[in-house]
This record gives C-alpha cells, structure tokens and sequence, in this order.
C-alpha cells in the first residue's frame, strides 16, 4: 500500500504549487505576474509558495531588468520536471487502482 | 464500510488534481480568444477585395502596369491591415467577457508562431508579382498562409489545424488552374474565413454567451 503512494509528493499536495508546475511545464518560462494574474492569488502567497519550489530544486529563478523595471522569470528545472511526471502518474495509478 | 468512503473520497481528490493540471496547462499554453465572428469579417473583407480587384484588372488597358501593380497591392495591404485590426479588436473583445487577459504569454507563442511563414509568404508573393509570374501569386499566398495557419494552431483551438489544411490545399489546387487565380484567392481568403468563422462561431463563442 505504501508504495503507490511513494511518487505522490507532498510538494503538489497545494493547489498553487501544482499550478506553478503545470504552467510551467508547458512554457519555456512565465513571469511573476503573469503566474498571478492565471492563477488569482496575491504577491505574498505566490512568492512563497514559489520559494518552496526554488528550495526543492525544482525550478530556477531569473532576474533581469526590462528598461527599469524588475523583471523575475521561472523556469522548471530538470529535475522538478521529473518530479512532477513521477506524481501524475502516481496520480493516475491511484485512480485506475481504486477502479479496479 | 469506512475504508470505501475514504478511498471515493480520495479518487475525486486526484481526479480534481489531474483536471486542474490540464486545465492550467492549457490555459497558460494556448489562446482561446480567437472570435468567430472576426473570422466572417476577414473573409467578407477578402471577398470584397477580390472583387475590387477584378475592377482594377478589368479596366487594365487604361493604366501601365506599374500603375496596376501599385493599386493591386495597396489594396491587398489595405485589407490585411483591416483584417488584423479586426481580429485583433474582436478577440480582446472576447477575452474581457471572458475576464482573461489579451496580452497572454500564449498570444505571444502564436504569433511568433504565425510570423515567420507569413512575412515569407508576402516576400515571396511580392517578388512572383515584381518578376511578372501573376499566374501563381495567389496559390503562393494561400500556402503560405496556411503553413502559418498550421504553425500557429498549436497554440490556439485545434481548429485552425484543419483550417491552415484546406488552405494549403486551395493553394495547390489553384496551382492547376492558373488563370482563376483570383477565383481561388476569393475562395480561400473569403469563403474559407466565412466557413470557418461560423464554425467557431456555433462551436464555442454562442455557448459561452449563452451560458453567461
């Protein structure tokens, strides 16, 4: 019983942090304010949930400056990348195995 | 008895989890404010145009050729630019009903997408009318812009996947018929718009009004 529930990462257990990821597994990189803007939520809860996933490697942060303004881009790391397959498809093997 | 209850529990969870995946990544990742009705304007546009264009060229002995050159052109410019004001009005239109953002990353994918085989076509159609070959400008440009119709399908409804088809298709069909270049360019910049603006129209823009 315990195995299936191995790939399941707490990590995307928060409906932010799992929005994060999938955007940013189908887009090169997105900006702060763009992640805000889809996903509703306010500067502070977005940077923190954001840094969770920096702190688990799981994705990269860019900074530059655009004329004079700030500009911070994310990117999936390879390895957040693999993370986050490994739990859809736990995700996935949990409901087909409930099925059965 | 109890065991049951909290593994529904759980399905519904991971299948909540699954859904909003694939929801946010097909949000982030395509444009969905493309309006049907943009596309039955664009085509009544090109449908126009081609008949002004057969003016031009029906009353061609009065003028040089540079003159027609010139007058066919601008006239072909006048109408992309219309066109994409159009589309462009139409689909922020769209996106502020829907209160989701015109200036999506998505958009800028598309139309990074669609620009390439676009400017090569207009290049490419431009020097076929310089060096005199009229015969095939308007299947040149129709498979062009199906090419960049295709491209950019990827990052809108899948729809214009199909639509991009039939206009490569009306391209090199037109290939055969080189002295109905203008039919075969009304047909694709006109009908083919029309068609597939009431499409969309009926597959995913009535829906949404009527349900709001």
């Amino acid at each position: 019983m315990k195995d299936i529930f191995r790939h399941i990462n707490k990590i995307f257990s928060n409906k932010i942090r799992l929005g994060i990821m999938s955007m940013l597994m189908v887009n090169e990189q997105m900006d702060f304010n763009t992640l805000k803007r889809i996903l509703e939520v306010t500067d502070g809860n977005l940077a923190s949930h954001l840094k969770a996933l920096e702190k688990a490697g799981y994705i990269s942060v860019h900074k530059s400056f655009l004329g004079r303004k700030p500009h911070t881009a994310y990117q999936a790391t390879d390895s957040g990348r693999k993370a986050f397959e490994q739990h859809i498809e736990a995700l996935e093997n949990l409901i087909k195995r409930q099925k059965e | 008895m109890h065991h049951k209850v909290l593994f529904d529990m759980n399905e519904q969870h991971y299948l909540e989890n699954l859904q909003d995946i694939k929801r946010m990544m097909l949000r982030s990742s395509k444009f969905f404010s493309i309006s049907g009705l943009s596309g039955i304007l664009v085509g009544s546009y090109a449908l126009v145009a081609a008949w002004w264009a057969r003016e031009i060229i029906s009353a061609a002995h009065a003028y040089t050729r540079m003159e027609i050159i010139v007058a066919l052109t601008a006239l072909a410019m006048a109408t992309l630019v219309l066109a994409l004001g159009t589309a462009a009005f139409f689909a922020h239109r769209k996106a502020r009903k829907h209160n989701e953002s015109f200036w999506d990353p998505a958009l800028w994918n598309m139309i990074r997408a669609a620009v390439l085989p676009l400017i090569t076509g207009g290049l490419f159609g431009l020097g076929l009318i310089l060096n005199g070959y009229y015969t095939v400008v308007a299947s040149a440009t129709l498979v062009f812009y199906g090419l960049s119709m295709v491209a950019a399908a990827r990052y809108t409804y899948s729809d214009i996947f199909y639509f991009g088809l039939l206009e490569i298709l009306t391209g090199l069909v037109a290939l055969f018929f080189p002295y109905y270049g203008l039919w075969s360019w009304a047909f694709g910049f006109g009908v083919l718009h029309i068609l597939m603006g009431i499409w969309l129209y009926f597959k995913y823009d009535r829906r949404s009004v009527s349900k709001s």
